[in-house]
């Protein structure tokens, strides 16, 4: 049994009935006529969004291998990251305070993939230096201080999801033409409704998984290249620590989903072209072959207090790309704010006098 | 002895007699030579002698005091052509400076136009439309206020021949010089801030693996907007050597 559905006007709303003259449908409210075909592309229900994933991350450790792992606690901030026997913890990448050997690694998941570490403590070094270079409202003090050797290189597990995204994406859109008569000036809105379905595929969406890790910080060094990823051994781990996940695939899960869906409407919006606005008014995504896989990611951390506040830079360890938040030197900013304030202000002035004299 | 006194009087009387004569005619010479260049030209009879008298001495004292001529003139029709034409015309025609200023009436037509030619071009062509509003406050309306309306005039040319800058441009001035060190010093702020969370999981998706099945641009309605252009009758032109601001009143 058929369900009756009520077309609804895509301009005010109202309630549309069928013109037996002209063989449209007119809304009797705004007066607006539509072909069939028009409205009922407008008022389809496109589907809910089906984003499951399949989770078979991470293996199961062969023998032996767990033991070799040494697990730290760092007793101010409760981070805990691992090392391999041969590698000795002091200081806790997070807060820099101390850390606490706990015993042997246990009841954790064996990562599918790492990529290892491409650039060195060196590199890293440089790549702080570089990134306080330059930056004209950094405070001269915060460049002064040196924590150059404080640099720690840390394998950070991630949740890589890939997928294939079935989409179907109804966007408003708008063209406006503008023209003018000797009387009057004219604006014309054509409004256009988009209809957009296909599929693109997307391989190791990254989504931090550790707590202790600011996911801002460890998104702002992506993108990560995957190519040069290898199954995970760990002999990679010599020299380096590394961070126990601590958030379930489960949970990471609506971060993935959320860049998805996102990243598929914009690729679709691109292929609308020549309009002013396009909108997207509804989207549904669905996902097939969506697996979730655990990798370690190297990064290269740093922190620093400077006036009570923690400052963490990040360096890609595969990449080199070099983030972190600085502080800014209020006093400079307004004392050169003003400065030029007065300088254009005057340069301002005088051209107008030049304009009157000449 | 009265009779020598009285021949001393008659002689005198016809000395000065002369001499008045002689004064006279120096003035005359004085007088006619001035005539040559008058100021105000009041070919439709708007203003009494006295007005033109004073205007054209106003007219004078500002005009030397700025080494132009400043001209008033007025006629009762344009014959069919523009006003700014009428103007330049007239003033090209009758010999006055090159460097100059006038306002130009046509009474029947209810036509203004301020033309100026030479160093008054230079120091009032940006204060043409000024000039012209000043004048046309005392005239429109119905008020007709002919001999304020070229006072007005002439004081106004007083006040803004020379090179000045208006008062507010000194806040001005700071405001904008503000705003425009805003921009240099907020891209040295943004410059500090590299943290931030991804928008999306463009990175990742697999190159060419984007497969549109359907693309379908639909369109629904059309919606035309009209405003109508507001009716502004003055206008701006450069005929006859200078430059001209003209409307209606």
């Amino acid at each position: 049994m058929a369900v009756m559905q009520e077309f609804k006007c895509p301009n005010c709303g109202g309630a549309i009935a069928f013109d037996a003259q002209s063989q449209k449908l007119v809304c009797p409210y705004c007066s607006t006529e539509f072909e069939v075909d028009a409205l009922k592309s407008a008022n389809e229900d496109l589907g809910q969004d089906e984003m499951n994933w399949q989770v078979n991350a991470g293996q199961q450790w062969q023998d032996g291998e767990e033991g070799t792992m040494r697990s730290y606690v760092c007793q101010s901030c409760g981070g805990e990251i691992i090392g391999d026997e041969n590698t000795a913890a002091t200081s806790c990448p997070y807060c820099s305070n101390p850390v606490v050997m706990s015993g042997q690694v246990s009841g954790t998941l064996k990562p599918d993939y790492i990529i290892p570490f491409k650039l060195d403590k060196n590199a890293a070094k440089e790549g702080l230096k570089n990134h306080l270079n330059k930056k004209f409202l950094l405070p001269k003090v915060f460049k002064e201080e040196n924590h150059l050797d404080e640099v720690k290189g840390i394998y950070v597990p991630f949740w890589l999801f890939d997928a294939d995204a079935d989409a179907k994406i109804r966007y408003r859109a708008t063209r406006v033409r503008a023209w003018s008569d000797s009387n009057y000036n004219y604006t014309e809105t054509s409004f256009y409704l988009l209809l957009r379905a296909g599929n693109v595929t997307f391989e190791r969406v990254p989504v931090d998984g550790s707590t202790k890790m600011p996911d801002d910080l460890m998104e702002s060094v992506e993108p990560f290249v995957f190519a040069d990823a290898t199954e995970f051994s760990t002999a990679y781990l010599a020299g380096y620590l590394a961070d126990k996940y601590d958030v379930d695939a489960e949970q990471s899960i609506d971060r993935a989903n959320q860049r998805v869906k996102f990243s598929t409407e914009e690729a679709f919006k691109n292929t609308a072209v020549g309009y002013t606005t396009v909108t997207p008014e509804q989207s549904s995504v669905k996902l097939s072959n969506g697996e979730a896989k655990y990798a370690m990611y190297p990064v290269w951390l740093l922190n620093t207090t400077y006036k009570n506040e923690k400052y963490t830079f990040a360096m890609n360890g595969q990449t080199g790309k070099f983030v972190g938040n600085l502080p800014m030197d209020v006093g400079k900013f307004w004392k050169w704010q003003m400065i030029l304030t007065a300088g254009i202000g005057a340069v301002i002035y005088g051209i107008n006098w030049l304009l009157q004299i000449l | 002895m009265k009779r020598i006194f009285a021949f001393v009087f008659a002689v005198l009387m016809i000395v000065s007699l002369f001499a008045v004569s002689a004064f006279c005619a120096e003035v005359d010479l004085a007088s006619t030579s001035q005539n040559e260049k008058q100021f105000v030209v009041d070919e439709a009879g708007l203003l009494t002698n006295e007005q033109i008298a004073q205007l054209n001495k106003k007219c004078k004292e500002v005009g030397a005091k700025y080494g132009i001529d400043v001209v008033i003139c007025t006629q009762p029709s344009l014959n069919g052509n523009t006003v700014d034409v009428a103007s330049a015309d007239f003033y090209n025609g009758a010999g006055y400076s090159d460097n100059g200023v006038q306002i130009f009436v046509a009474s029947e037509d209810r036509k203004i136009d301020v033309f100026a030619k030479g160093t008054a071009d230079k120091r009032l062509a940006v204060h043409l439309d000024t000039l012209r509003e000043t004048a046309t406050d005392f005239l429109s309306n119905g008020k007709d206020d002919y001999f304020s309306a070229f006072s007005a005039f002439v004081n106004k040319v007083d006040e803004l021949f020379p090179p000045h800058v208006a008062l507010y441009w000194i806040p001005l001035s700071l405001i904008l010089g503000f705003l425009i060190a805003l921009i240099p010093m907020m891209i040295a702020k943004k410059k500090l801030k590299t943290v931030d969370m991804q928008s999306g999981a463009a990175d990742y998706v697999k190159a060419g693996s984007m497969n549109v099945t359907q693309s379908n641009d639909i369109f629904l309605y059309r919606h035309v907007d009209r405003k109508a252009k507001p009716k502004n009758d003055s206008s701006h032109s450069s005929y006859g050597g200078g430059s001209h601001s003209s409307g209606s009143y």
